[in-house]
């Protein structure tokens, strides 16, 4: 990952698809992300936008415990050990 | 050669046959002014539902524009519809909803009809010039019923009710609409055109958009849409599934999640679609583990079924897509919505006096009973100043939100509007059918 660079960007640059439909606008929550088990420390914490976004997400309800990212903002270059679970992540045709 | 929209000075403004749609449409002070005279002067267009006026003598005024009708219900049972003025000087006899005890009275001079229409008191009437009994009686609309909705027309010789609104009754009687009852009736002031918000639920184009944690569960791209004569219908895409747009490959579906997203999203976002009976059942499957290898939509359709045989409903003569997504149908020109085994959420929507840019919007959820259910007081009507400041689900909500940028966006002068060929048909048709009323469009 390049720094200041998120999750979504670096996949696509990778040549992958990130499932979104807003587009990185951190408006649609369709690009979200579970963190598997605990947050590394030093993860940034979400700003506004994600922050208002993730309080509404519909995963909550079914993962109550679990912590939730927006993918198209969170930039995690300089943390190590961050693990996340994504379905519909794919190859970019 | 015909030519179509002549003499209405306003055929720059047609959809019909345009490749882009001029703005004017929404925005427009003398396309209202054509409306009323040449739509809603001529159309059958529902008034009330009959569970408003279950006794003798009850009645509900029903407004579009200047035109106001008082739908009555008679002794004998049967419903009659009378312009909404007196004979005499004119004053207007109904307001709102109520009952008339035994005979409608004017407050001005007192003359009196009964529920029938006919005259049967004026005061002092031998110092009358001779009037007819037509004269004097109430001015008779045409009333017709169809699935429990009271229809009304304000013009001569209308086509028959059921002629005008094939395949409707063809399509959503197996629904049994005629054994629904309102759960719910909210009505406000919708800061846009009353069109902008018809074609705003008469598509699926906007749910990735404006509804996008519905694409978890709800395959947008598998929506079918078809157009008739006058309606429109779209649906399909009952099996819960997430959108294609999301890339998930069905192998990565957890089936018991999929079936617990719809289920929640439908119960906490959608409040009215599923009445209170189905609710409580619903609300337990979305929090039980599937068993192995039954799909979400299996399972889903399952408990649908033995949830209605549970409450005395008879669903056998349903198909599996009408169970499990039901018919999103436009009933041109006012009223619009999804049906599903068991009830409709039904949005109505009409221009509000001589203001383009706002509509007056009422959404209606009706619940289907049992054949020998009692009849139950219906709710009382909601009606909410500020639609923004009132809470009508997520789903709504996001709706609602969208429609003062719509119509302040329509105002920006702008090049003229496109829409999908394919997921925006049903506008497109809506609007067709809209110039064959205004402009003799040959559709």
């Amino acid at each position: 990952m390049h720094d200041g660079e998120t999750l979504m960007a670096a996949a696509e640059r990778s040549g992958y698809r990130w499932p979104t439909v807003c587009g990185g606008l951190a408006e649609c929550g369709t690009c979200a992300v579970r963190i598997v088990g605990a947050a590394p420390d030093g993860l940034p914490p979400p700003a506004a936008p994600e922050a208002d976004r993730l309080a509404t997400l519909p995963d909550r309800k079914l993962h109550p415990d679990a912590g939730f990212r927006l993918a198209c903002q969170l930039r995690p270059a300089a943390v190590d050990g961050l693990v996340v679970h994504k379905k519909g992540v794919r190859p970019a045709r | 050669m015909t030519v179509i929209g002549e003499r209405t000075g306003l055929e720059r403004t047609m959809a019909f046959g345009a490749d882009v749609i001029p703005r004017e449409r929404f925005t427009s002070v003398a396309f209202l002014e054509l409306e009323y005279e040449r739509l809603w002067g001529r159309v059958w267009q529902i008034a009330c539902r009959l569970e408003e006026i279950p006794n003798p003598g009850d009645f509900v005024e029903y407004t579009i524009g200047d035109r106001s009708a008082l739908v009555v219900r008679d002794a004998t049972g049967a419903v009659n519809a009378f312009a909404n003025t007196c004979p005499h000087r004119g004053t207007r006899l109904g307001d709102g909803c109520g009952s008339f005890r035994g005979e409608i009275r004017c407050r001005f001079h007192g003359w009196r009809w009964d529920l029938e229409g006919n005259n049967t008191f004026i005061l002092d009437d031998h110092e009358f010039p001779p009037m007819t009994d037509e004269e004097t009686a109430l001015a008779p609309l045409t009333v017709d019923t169809w699935g429990g909705f009271v229809f009304i027309h304000f013009g001569a010789d209308p086509e028959p009710l059921l002629d005008f609104l094939a395949p409707i009754p063809a399509l959503m009687d197996p629904y049994r609409p005629e054994r629904m009852r309102y759960t719910g009736l909210k009505r406000t002031i919708m800061p846009a055109n009353w069109k902008v918000v018809i074609d705003a639920f008469n598509e699926g184009y906007h749910l990735s958009a404006t509804h996008p944690e519905l694409l978890q569960w709800k395959d947008d791209a598998a929506l079918e849409y078809e157009v008739y004569a006058t309606h429109t219908r779209y649906g399909g895409a009952g099996e819960p599934k997430p959108s294609p747009r999301l890339g998930i490959d069905p192998s990565e579906v957890d089936q018991t999640e999929l079936l617990a997203r719809k289920i929640q999203d439908l119960i906490d976002n959608l409040p009215g679609y599923f009445g209170p009976d189905d609710l409580a059942a619903l609300g337990e499957v979305a929090r039980t583990p599937l068993p192995e290898d039954v799909t979400a939509g299996d399972y889903y359709l399952n408990r649908r079924r033995t949830g209605a045989v549970a409450r005395g409903l008879d669903w056998t003569h349903l198909s599996d897509e009408q169970v499990l997504g039901g018919d999103d149908v436009l009933m041109f020109p006012s009223v619009l919505g999804p049906a599903v085994a068991g009830g409709w959420f039904l949005y109505r929507c009409r221009p509000n006096g001589m203001d383009p840019n706002s509509s007056i919007f009422e959404l209606w959820t009706l619940d289907e009973r049992t054949v020998d259910a009692p009849e139950t007081p219906m709710p009382e009507v909601q009606v909410f100043p500020d639609p923004k400041a009132h809470d009508w689900g997520l789903i709504v909500n996001q709706d609602v939100d969208n429609f003062e940028a719509i119509q302040t966006g329509l105002r920006v002068p702008g090049r003229g509007l496109h829409w999908n060929r394919r997921q925006e048909m049903g506008v497109r048709r809506f609007h067709e059918v809209l110039d064959r009323y205004l402009f003799d469009a040959p559709t």
